[in-house]
């Protein structure tokens, strides 16, 4: 079991992107309320910091419904034993699973007889030499085998030093799910539920769709508990947005076979109709996840390292705001030489589509962009901690954003020509320790 | 410290009201820093006024009526043989700055300075056994 133990951590380490900026604060399209993450469970807030008690739990992002009485929710559930799964996963997934624990066994007992009955050998002697990956479901097929097939699982692992230890220790799978908490009543009705990573999710315009990034497959599914769902693009890569019409999605599509993480990566940003053809309109370089945004003048915002070939192999470049519209046609935003960080991937478009808010995952800096003049605002300096909030606009002219003023960190409220106000005073230490990761 | 072809041609289009106020509030705090380069504005200035005032005295050569020297006058023909007179009367660091002038307004270098150290410097290099160009953060 140590064998899928270190596997099922690996993919965890994978898949949890412990310094990545998150999305912890989303506004309604009003400005009355924002529904803030926390570690007790989704909250709502208003704009002096007052928190409900919470509306949601198991809660990994929440994005709003036009209308402003929903939320559509990503939300993680962990099961501990194969009844829940069966009870929680879609039965294609329960199939799959059942069918790959059947000849999990054997190839366990190929494994450790290929590393001399040394768990901890096997990854470098069997998986990595028939270059097995890692996936998603391995953590079902051991419980699954763990709950159903106890005796074959014991028989395979009998060999190994402390196997009986090994089967006792706990074995967990993360079921993932989209669904829609309707305010009023609290009621909550499951779109999606998959043991694959489920990624961003955005409600269309009109209210009458959500698109949702499945791993990377981008699809589409009606909000009126339809079950069809058409696929719009695949090899999809960070964050996507819906144009202001509903009628089409902009998002970045990966050149390469796979995502490499802390490297170079080229893509191409895309617009396509939800049942039209994909429209290229923009190729780009960057070392951070994508984030692409629709202006309300159909534009699309993206950012790229400035990269012009040839160029020195370990040259260094800078990341640059574009805009791209329909026809192609790029324009560089304006913005002074390093103004901006190298890492462009954690930023929020105010709802005009006027400023940008930008941090990074490497410092606490705050700033905000103007991308018709080019002009940045330093709205928070550098102190000792690295960002892992996204900032969050309430309206046009009022952002909320994560720093440390003092001690610990909060959540401060910013309009231009002021200073910025803490909002989180009362908050618990426990509700805003991860805002934050503060220097050691 | 700027370079001379750089600080030149800021001057020279400062002298000449290209400057946005943001780039020239920019120049400003530079030159009251730097002694060597106000002297050098001072040089400009001076070029740059005896330049409009050859022109006054003598507009045939401008053959407008236009009394002013506009930026984008100074390459007609005729402005050109007033620059020259100027030139030899002895403001040979205007020629220089023609000379020397870059293809793109070298503003870049002067804000660069403005932002030094806000955000987190990466260095990209090939990295063989991923087989990608890796980017890791400078110490």
């Amino acid at each position: 079991m140590r064998i899928a133990n270190t596997c099922v951590a690996l993919l965890a380490l994978l898949l949890a992107g412990g310094c990545r900026v998150e999305e912890r604060m989303v506004w309604s399209p009003d400005g009355s309320r924002a529904a803030v993450l926390l570690p007790q469970g989704l909250c709502l807030m208003d704009p002096n910091g007052t928190l409900s008690s919470p509306v949601a739990n198991n809660v990994t992002a929440a994005a709003w419904l036009p209308n402003g009485q929903g939320l559509v929710l990503r939300r993680e559930i962990s099961v501990t034993n194969w009844t829940d799964a069966v009870r929680l996963l879609p039965p294609a997934e329960i199939a799959t699973v059942e069918s790959l624990a059947r000849g999990m066994i054997d190839v366990m007992k190929g494994a450790l007889a290929a590393a001399g009955g040394d768990a901890s050998a096997v990854d470098e002697k069997f998986f990595k030499p028939l270059h097995i990956e890692m996936s998603e479901y391995l953590s079902a097929i051991l419980l699954c085998l763990r709950d159903t097939r106890p005796a074959e699982l014991r028989q395979a692992v009998q060999g190994v030093r402390d196997w009986e230890k090994m089967l006792s220790e706990p074995v967990e799978v993360k079921a993932n799910e989209l669904s829609i908490l309707q305010l009023a009543g609290n009621s909550t009705r499951v779109l999606e539920r998959t043991i694959q990573e489920l990624g961003e999710a955005h409600p269309s315009p009109d209210g009458r769709a959500v698109a949702f990034l499945r791993r990377s497959t981008l699809s589409v599914a009606p909000l009126d508990g339809g079950t069809n769902r058409v696929c719009v693009a695949e090899n999809v890569v960070g964050d996507f947005d819906w144009t202001p019409d509903g009628k089409a999605l902009v998002y970045a599509v990966r050149l390469h076979e796979k995502w490499e993480a802390n490297a170079v990566n080229l893509v191409r940003i895309e617009r396509r109709a939800v049942e039209g053809e994909a429209l290229p309109l923009a190729s780009a370089s960057v070392a951070f996840l994508p984030r692409v945004r629709c202006l309300t003048d159909g534009r699309v915002l993206f950012a790229s390292l400035a990269l012009q070939l040839p160029a020195p192999a370990n040259a260094a470049q800078e990341a640059r705001f574009y805009l791209v519209d329909p026809a192609q046609r790029i324009e560089t935003v304006p913005s002074p030489a390093g103004a901006l960080p190298a890492e462009l991937g954690s930023f929020a478009l105010s709802p005009d589509g006027r400023q940008v808010a930008v941090v990074e995952s490497g410092s606490d800096v705050v700033a905000v962009l103007d991308l018709a003049s080019g002009a940045l605002e330093v709205v928070s300096p550098k102190r000792n901690g690295k960002c892992r909030t996204l900032p969050s606009w309430r309206n046009a002219n009022e952002l909320y954003f994560a720093a440390l003023p003092q001690a610990r960190p909060e959540w401060l409220r910013w309009t231009k020509g002021n200073a910025p106000h803490v909002i989180s005073r009362q908050w618990t230490d426990e509700s805003v320790k991860n805002l934050i990761e503060q220097g050691k | 410290m700027m370079n001379p072809e750089t600080l030149q041609a800021l001057l020279m289009d400062r002298e000449l009201g290209e400057l946005s106020p943001e780039v020239a509030e920019l120049l400003d705090a530079y030159l009251a820093a730097n002694p060597a380069a106000r002297r050098e504005a001072e040089a400009v200035a001076r070029t740059v006024q005896t330049t409009r005032e050859t022109v006054r005295r003598f507009p045939e050569l401008a053959g407008s009526d236009n009394r002013v020297v506009s930026f984008a006058a100074l390459f007609s023909p005729w402005l050109a043989r007033a620059a020259a007179v100027v030139v030899v009367a002895g403001a040979a660091a205007w020629l220089g700055y023609w000379a020397g002038r870059p293809v793109a307004p070298p503003v870049v270098r002067t804000e660069h300075k403005q932002f030094e150290g806000l955000w987190t410097q990466y260095q990209p290099a090939y990295d063989a056994r991923r087989g990608v160009t890796a980017v890791t953060k400078n110490p």
